[in-house]
């Protein structure tokens, strides 16, 4: 063992020595230059990754915002055409154009509620299409007659039947019990107790566009005109 | 010479500085990356990658002494070695036979020429010469040998005592055929 430790040590000293003392022959300049290569590639990748990344982030960031703007623009750019219609139609003091201004009011009571609940009704979307295709004013009359045949006495339309009854309809029924015996399923009591049920009560203020109480309940609008 | 001002310099990632350092202990550790490698141009190679290593991790390197930065460098180089050889060489494939006592009497080591010792070590198998040169110069210990290269300590072991067998019969066959001596 004592052997193997000095033929280790011998061994080792040789080399030392050589290596200290012995100068090899190599491309000194281009060993160094590379190794300013090296660092300069790293960095060429660290910047490479966070461009990426920046430029990833960026298009993420312009998709939503392309995606959020698109309904605002369609929202105002059929306010517009109501206000409009209903101005243009305000010069011609006709019935048609009472029906228009009173949509432009509605359509000004819609933009204060939440975003969510902005739906145009049916009747102001009947109204807006003329307007969109560039037709004259004065076609609306024609529309409006279908639509709001109480503004019009040329034609009859048959208005749909609604049911006016008290009888309270099962379904609407709230107080509903039902009770069954423990034990006993072969003969089971069934109580059903029936009360009027409240009725929702039409109420114009709260009145949603996309209700379709509205079309059967709506009160008579009063306009007021300017003298 | 190295001056606290200049590892100061090379902290702050300034080329001269760096020039400096680089200039002082390239043909040491050319030599040392030499002993590992094949050739001299993967040994080239080892020693661009080793001095960037060592330009990027001197900001964490505590400075003492010369002998101290020595070390610190001549580690990083052969490491920087060992991670070039495993990507090309499996020491794990060695086979572990008994080893065989060899007299290392008169083994006359410092009577011989050391270019001589040198050729007779590069023509070991790489997985001896790497062994035979962690252990034996550069001091590593066989657990230590078996984390730098993956392997077992007995495989260290093994490789160890057929590396010093198979030199010193390249020693002698050399010796006795130029006529010189036999040790």
């Amino acid at each position: 063992m004592m052997d193997e430790e000095a033929f280790d040590e011998n061994l080792r000293m040789l080399v030392i020595r050589h290596d200290q003392q012995h100068k090899p022959s190599f491309n000194r300049d281009e060993a160094f230059s590379r190794t300013k290569q090296y660092r300069q590639g790293r960095y060429r990748w660290l910047a490479g990754i966070a461009a990426s990344i920046l430029l990833v982030g960026v298009a993420f960031l312009s998709r939503n915002e392309i995606r959020n703007s698109t309904p605002d623009q369609e929202l105002a750019m059929t306010d517009t055409i109501v206000q409009k219609i209903g101005s243009e139609a305000a010069g011609l003091k006709s019935s048609a154009a009472r029906d228009i201004q009173a949509t432009a009011n509605s359509t000004a009571e819609a933009k204060a509620q939440p975003r969510a609940n902005q739906r145009r009704s049916l009747a102001e979307r009947v109204i807006t299409v003329p307007a969109v295709s560039a037709e004259p004013v004065l076609a609306l009359d024609d529309i409006n007659e279908t639509a709001l045949p109480g503004t019009a006495a040329k034609t009859e339309i048959a208005l749909p039947t609604v049911l006016a009854t008290t009888a309270t309809p099962l379904a609407a029924a709230e107080d509903m019990q039902i009770s069954f015996k423990r034990g006993r399923t072969a003969s089971t009591e069934m109580a059903v107790s029936l009360k009027p049920a409240n009725r929702r009560k039409f109420d114009f203020k709260k009145m949603r566009t996309n209700d379709s109480s509205s079309y059967v309940e709506t009160k008579p609008f009063k306009f007021k005109f300017k003298s | 010479m190295i001056t606290a001002e200049i590892i100061r310099d090379c902290r702050k990632g300034k080329r001269k500085a760096q020039q400096r350092l680089f200039d002082l202990y390239a043909d040491q550790m050319f030599n040392i990356c030499l002993r590992y490698m094949n050739s001299s141009a993967e040994a080239e190679d080892m020693l661009s990658q080793g001095f960037m290593r060592v330009f990027n991790a001197i900001s964490d390197f505590e400075y003492r002494d010369l002998r101290s930065l020595t070390a610190w460098i001549k580690r990083i180089m052969v490491n920087e070695c060992l991670m070039g050889l495993r990507k090309s060489v499996n020491f794990a494939l060695v086979s572990l036979s008994d080893h065989e006592e060899i007299s290392y009497q008169d083994h006359g080591l410092e009577r011989m020429e050391v270019q001589d010792i040198l050729s007779s070590l590069n023509a070991l198998p790489v997985g001896y010469k790497t062994v035979l040169s962690l252990f034996a110069i550069e001091g590593y210990s066989h657990k230590e040998i078996a984390d730098a290269l993956q392997i077992s300590e007995g495989t260290s072991r093994s490789q160890l005592n057929k590396a010093r067998k198979l030199l010193k019969e390249k020693l002698d066959h050399s010796h006795t055929y130029d006529g010189r001596r036999s040790i």
